[in-house]
């Protein structure tokens, strides 16, 4: 039964609390509301980050600035979407920063030029199958995700990761516009598809 | 060959938990596209566990909230404003034979109104005043 009168309440009015308590300084508000957004912040830097790259201190600072920015927050919907905004952009500038990430993502349009690079197979393991299977769901999942452009990677990621619908998404991605998320959307699970019939047996 | 299997469009739709009738009675009915599927939500889930262990979650979030919502570092010139017009303030109070504690007060008041014309420590002034008070000069304590 609590768990429908949850749903019966929007989280959004939770939210709202929480983040006036959070104005306050309120500490144990700060971590509720951190918790609510917690594992989208942890699934969209681990996605997004190479793998030398120190996902703790990233999400460490996702989150700093999170608590930081609800401070002067002014939107009406859920924080998700915005949340995952700052997680998506301290995620391209770490990249950017360590020069693996050279488009400048803030318009709408699609990368075409991202779209021309090449599909990568782990065809450079000796045994494939069998370092397939040993490698844990994990490995295997970093494995596909790194075949996607990196602009798909963020719509995938943020869509089947974070679970934010298309407006949302869209909205994470600095306002381009749903259209723009489906044609990235789709070109992931295009590229993707014969990887996972493949790879997960 | 996938003219009536899923397409990417009903994919992502199904994935997403928003499938329509029809693509749902084509993969009731389809055993190439279950499988397809069963494998996509192996894959998805294995992003949804995708989570390092509680332990290192509840740490990483500690950390966070408390460099979040620490005071922040004061700027050089406000404990040296402060103590300055705390050492005012206690000398005139000795000349005019006033008790120093209602001029502290007043300075107290002064550094409140600095830092709140300052937008950036329009948060941490009560805290900011806290750390301001045991920076007054010995001579405070001649109180006792
Ligand atoms: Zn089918």
């Amino acid at each position: 039964m609590a768990e429908v009168a949850r749903w019966e309440q929007p989280v959004s009015e939770n939210e709202r609390e929480l983040i006036i308590q959070v104005r306050r300084g309120e500490r144990e508000a700060a971590e509720r509301l951190l918790l609510l957004h917690e594992a989208l912040m942890w699934r969209v830097c681990r996605a997004l980050l190479p793998a030398g790259e120190d996902v703790e201190a990233a999400v460490q600072e996702v989150m700093v600035k999170v608590l930081q920015g609800v401070r002067s927050f002014r939107g009406e919907g859920s924080l998700a979407p915005w949340v995952a905004r700052i997680a998506v952009n301290h995620c391209r500038d770490l990249l950017r920063r360590r020069k693996l990430l050279s488009f400048v993502p803030l318009s709408g349009s699609v990368d075409h030029d991202e779209e021309e690079r090449v599909l990568r197979f782990p065809a450079s393991d000796p045994d494939p199958e069998r370092a397939l299977r040993a490698k844990q769901g994990v490995a295997r999942l970093v494995a596909a995700l790194q075949q996607l452009p990196h602009r798909q990677r963020e719509v995938f990621v943020l869509r089947f990761f974070a679970h934010l619908d298309l407006q949302g998404v869209a909205e994470a991605l600095g306002g381009v516009d749903v259209g723009t998320v489906k044609t990235h959307l789709h070109r992931a699970l295009a590229r993707l598809r014969p990887y996972v019939l493949e790879a997960w047996p | 060959m996938r003219v009536n299997h899923v397409t990417e469009d009903e994919l992502e739709a199904i994935l997403a938990g928003e499938v329509n009738a029809a693509v749902r009675d084509h993969v009731h009915a389809c055993t190439v596209c279950q499988e397809e599927l069963k494998k996509w939500e192996a894959f998805l889930a294995a992003g949804s566990r995708w989570l390092p262990d509680p332990q290192t979650q509840g740490r990483v979030r500690q950390q966070a909230v408390m460099q979040a919502l620490r005071r922040r570092p004061l700027r050089w010139w406000v404990p040296l404003a402060a103590a300055a017009a705390v050492v005012l303030a206690v000398g005139l109070a000795t000349r005019w034979g006033e008790r120093p504690k209602t001029n502290v007060d007043v300075v107290l008041e002064q550094v409140d109104m600095t830092l709140a014309s300052d937008p950036l420590f329009a948060v941490a002034d009560s805290q900011v005043v806290r750390v301001v008070v045991p920076e007054t000069p010995s001579g405070e304590r001649s109180e006792s």
